[in-house]
């Protein structure tokens, strides 16, 4: 079996999870809904098989073909049992309005379709290069298959840089080498782009709820034509998989404001669980949208939001517990602690001076993100009289994820000029890609006619 | 879902209001960046692809080495000549000019992604080989039972066992 057929194997596992937990959610049980859905499912499965990966590696599992394949099985089974006793609530999808909107969504699915062609042929021939890439997060993926686990000794999985980072990005990878059969780097960016294919179907599906097809199609080309976007694909580093984690959770916590559906933030919670397993970043993104729901969903089920935090730091207790027991050291490139030390803070606040003049820069880059940040902003605002909670909810996300992002660079031991060229083109991909992917939906809602309920 | 239903959403209104316009500019601006962005990216994209197709596999593999300036012949010198269960070390030193300050840096954990499963420990005297990147050999108090030089300054030693 070539080492591409596995590929194919591994992602047909993560969209028969997907389906399946879809199913029995009630979100899609027909053919017609599991094919509209099957970009969704394949995130979904994903973000699922490779969070059970995770846990079995800090359970001391190696995480084999076998063992993920039981895995899988017991989430399709027990989806499958549930869906016996949760009733169908299919999405309702807006459809296309004729003349020349039609056109509009086939001209923006089009350049979406072509684009992504052209990334394909790309990802066929590409290997991972990013320095961050090479220098831990491959060889720790490598590790897990060569020595059968989280090796601790020398030359194994804590052996590499940032031996604190939690194992969910190294854990898919290597179930990418094991399914393709050998340890094969340039396997990875076919993966990577066949999960990027299947972010902008969950995308698409889950704004087509309230974003007509003829605004969907083109701003979804235009998240695609991101330069920063495009540089991740298939780069192997965990930006690039946060930054979609995060982008489809804030999307999903988005509609839930919107039209209060139990289960879109059910997923949400799936994808923030993903993202806080991926990197230290991730628990501090879903933190920020449980605490940012908690705020402007006041009145409405608090218990929501408080879930959604709750899983995220259960999630991660495993992996602490882990680290503890191993004498792992944590991040010498920051502590957040030192963010409770004013003197400390005093001492260096020129370094946040420096931060407040480089650091935006990257976020607003036309080379990197083009317009998706100032785009989102100026329409959050446009919105704020109709959807005061959208609004809040993204400016809040942007503000806050952009004054954390500020916070590192200020408490940071690294050399700050250093620190912020080697690092900020990536640490702003995570907003940058979730103000892009709201960008359709809060032009929606800046469009829509002012009979609807306020969201 | 279903205690919602959005109504049509169309550019055309009888009237105008802020957040409308702003809609409005906001469809004109991804059209507008869509369209003028597209043949540029497709171009980008198609370029390096064709440039990466007509590189050997073999020498994909070293994107990331080449991107700090790295002599690659010294890591396809190891992975031919280490076992998989030897373990080796990484010295590198002035002895090499190197045309950026993180291609010194960038020797260890290089080798490390390429040598995979063979371990690296920091210690050279622990190790069955050692991998010289302008490094000190001699200096090193650590009886070598053969030196290949790979290139000048550049060399892959094995340690004696006693």
């Amino acid at each position: 079996m070539s080492a591409y057929a596995g590929i194919v194997l591994l992602d047909l596992v993560y969209l028969a999870v997907g389906a399946a937990v879809l199913a029995g959610m009630g979100v899609a049980r027909t053919l017609r809904a599991q094919l509209l859905h099957a970009g969704l499912a394949l995130v979904t499965g994903w973000a699922l098989v490779g969070t059970a990966a995770s846990m079995l590696l800090t359970a001391g599992l190696a995480a084999s073909v076998w063992q993920i394949l039981l895995v899988a099985a017991t989430f399709v089974t027990t989806a499958l049992l549930l869906a016996r006793r949760i009733p169908s609530r299919p999405a309702r999808l807006l459809g296309s309005a004729a003349g020349f909107q039609t056109w509009a969504a086939v001209a923006g699915a089009a350049v979406l379709v072509v684009y992504l062609e052209a990334l394909f042929w790309l990802s066929r021939f590409a290997q991972p290069s990013a320095w961050d890439a090479w220098s831990f997060w491959l060889p720790k993926a490598k590790s897990i298959v060569y020595f059968g686990g989280l090796d601790t000794s020398g030359g194994g999985f804590t052996s590499f840089a940032n031996s604190d980072y939690p194992p969910f990005a190294p854990a898919v990878e290597s179930l990418a080498f094991r399914f393709a059969g050998e340890v094969r780097t340039d396997v990875l960016p076919v993966q990577h782009w066949i999960l990027a294919v299947g972010f902008f179907g969950a995308l698409a599906v889950l704004l087509a709820r309230r974003v007509p097809q003829w605004l969907l199609w083109p701003s979804l080309a235009l998240l695609a034509l991101m330069p920063g976007f495009t540089r991740l694909v298939g780069s192997s580093l965990a930006d690039e998989p946060l930054s979609m984690l995060v982008a489809l959770a804030g999307v999903c916590a988005a509609l839930w404001l919107l039209d209060d559906d139990a289960r879109v933030v059910g997923l949400a919670g799936l994808f923030l669980v993903a993202a806080t397993l991926l990197k230290n970043e991730g628990l501090l993104y879903a933190l920020l949208i449980a605490m940012l729901l908690a705020l402007v969903a006041r009145g409405r089920r608090l218990i929501v939001p408080a879930a959604l935090a709750a899983a995220s730091v259960l999630a991660i207790v495993p992996w602490k517990l882990w680290l503890s027991a191993n004498d792992i050291p944590v991040n010498a490139a920051y502590d957040p602690a030192d963010l409770l030390r004013p003197r400390y803070l005093a001492d260096r606040s020129d370094r946040l001076w420096t931060a407040l003049a480089d650091v935006p820069g990257y976020f607003v880059s036309w080379d990197a993100w083009l317009v998706a940040l100032p785009l989102a902003l100026v329409l959050a605002v446009a919105v704020v009289r109709v959807r005061p909670r959208l609004t809040a909810f993204v400016v809040g996300t942007v503000a806050i994820g952009l004054a954390g992002n500020l916070a590192v660079y200020w408490v940071s031991r690294e050399p700050i000029g250093w620190y912020i060229s080697t690092t900020a083109d990536r640490t702003s991909a995570t907003l940058a890609v979730f103000c892009a992917a709201v960008v359709p939906l809060l032009a929606a809602e800046a469009l829509r006619p002012r009979r609807m309920s306020a969201g | 879902m279903n205690d919602v239903r959005p109504g049509a959403i169309s550019l055309r209104a009888r009237t105008v209001s802020p957040a409308r316009a702003a809609g409005i500019a906001a469809v004109c601006v991804v059209v507008a960046v869509v369209a003028w962005r597209t043949p540029q990216a497709l171009r980008d994209v198609a370029g390096q692809a064709r440039g990466l197709s007509e590189l050997p596999a073999a020498q994909r593999e070293f994107l990331g080495a080449r991107s700090a300036d790295l002599d690659t012949r010294l890591f396809v010198e190891a992975r031919r000549r280490i076992a998989l269960d030897e373990t080796y070390a990484v010295v590198t030193g002035p002895g090499v000019d190197v045309s950026l300050a993180a291609t010194r840096d960038a020797v260890a954990p290089f080798a490390r992604y390429y040598l995979l499963p063979r371990r690296q420990t920091p210690e050279p005297s622990a190790a069955d080989w050692i991998l010289s990147f302008g490094g000190d050999l001699d200096g090193l108090g650590v009886p070598l039972a053969q030196r290949i030089a790979v290139a000048p300054g550049v060399e892959l030693a094995r340690v004696a066992r006693r």
